[in-house]
């Protein structure tokens, strides 16, 4: 592949999968500029593996194979097992919260709660989420679809769980 | 045992509630921008670090008298160079297992980290045997060179290789330091990517 074509493909995968690279970063670093470190190195990871692209998957699929790989190294370098806080809430007493604040701490407390599990289930319910099907998973694993289930499943006990417990303290 | 599902549990609508804006050309264009400029740097000193050690090596070798000594700076020379070309193979390695599953990238990264570690404690090697080989040489030859501490001589003999060194020990320990941490990380994500 040409410089140029790849350039051209790189920039077509970036506008197109931003938002779900995003979310994989979110996924991985707890902290806004962690965030926004982990997307670089996960744009560079992209437009180091794109040629090695035959369309054997889908083009989601590579994507977010790679943007995964690459939040494992990046959490591993960073050594951050530390659990993300809650933005404080807004401490002037007439501004009452209201349901866009609201649903900003619920998807925060989501983001918590996926950081949190184990790196198979997170894995696993982050592809989901996006998406990907069980046999996809089972091959960005390296697993078989059983065993996807198995991870999908107990992620969802410990997100419903973790998501229960966070709705509990605030209320 | 079945496992139980969590009934009606579907986290799907939060999760694509933390939707950023849609992103423009100006962002696609500095990501493209700033992923050249990575894999320039990147080849910067995949090409920097060796050619530093070998220019260390060629300066140490202007002061051997002997052949053998010649002959063994040659051979550290070598040494750097299939060290080097080891290394970058690991890496290309893991480059590769990018787009594959994630146990065999964690594993081309944790043989990175397990090469990044043996190639600082190889550099430490060649810095030891630099120092014992220029120290005695500079202790015997510098009251005889009083005052010439800025001449070019100097600079050839002296000062650029004391930099060199310095510059390649600090270079080492940081790799060393950071291949072991990320190696003690990766290792429990292989142990995990193992389970269920």
């Amino acid at each position: 592949m040409s410089p140029t074509m790849n350039e051209d493909h790189f920039n077509r995968i970036i506008a197109r999968y931003a938002r779900p690279l995003a979310r994989v970063a979110a996924g991985y670093a707890s902290h806004g500029h962690q965030q926004e470190d982990l997307l670089q190195e996960i744009y560079f990871a992209v437009w180091q593996a794109l040629p090695t692209f035959r369309g054997e998957s889908r083009e989601l699929t590579f994507v977010l194979g790679v943007a995964h790989n690459r939040g494992i190294t990046f959490a591993a370098r960073a050594n951050r097992r530390e659990f993300a806080t809650l933005p404080e809430t807004i401490a002037d007493p007439r501004v009452a919260p209201d349901a866009v604040l609201e649903r900003r701490e619920e998807v925060e407390r989501l983001y918590d709660a996926i950081r949190n599990l184990r790196p198979t289930h997170r894995q696993a319910i982050m592809l989901h989420l996006e998406g990907l099907s069980g046999k996809e998973i089972a091959a960005a694993q390296g697993t078989t679809e059983n065993n996807v289930n198995v991870r999908l499943n107990r992620a969802r006990v410990a997100l419903r769980e973790a998501l229960h417990r966070g709705g509990q303290q605030d209320a | 045992m079945p496992e139980r599902v969590p009934p009606q549990f579907d986290p799907s609508s939060l999760w694509h509630a933390a939707d950023t804006p849609p992103v423009g050309a100006g962002e696609t264009v500095r990501a493209v921008k700033h992923a050249q400029l990575r894999l320039i740097l990147h080849r910067v000193v995949e090409l920097g670090v060796p050619l530093a050690a070998i220019a260390l090596v060629g300066l140490a070798l202007r002061h051997a008298s002997t052949p053998p000594e010649r002959i063994f700076g040659a051979f550290i020379s070598l040494g750097v160079v299939f060290a080097w070309a080891r290394y970058l193979r690991a890496i290309g390695l893991e480059r590769r297992s990018l787009a594959g599953p994630s146990p065999g990238f964690v594993s081309a990264a944790l043989e990175r980290c397990a090469y990044e570690r043996r190639l600082a404690i190889f550099t430490w090697v060649i810095l030891i045997l630099e120092l014992s080989f220029l120290l005695p040489w500079w202790i015997e030859g510098l009251p005889h060179h009083k005052g010439q501490g800025l001449g070019r001589l100097f600079f050839l003999t002296l000062w650029l290789p004391l930099a060199l060194m310095i510059a390649l020990a600090v270079w080492s320990i940081f790799l060393w330091r950071r291949a072991s941490r990320e190696a003690i990380e990766l290792r429990q994500a292989a142990a995990e990517l193992r389970e269920d």
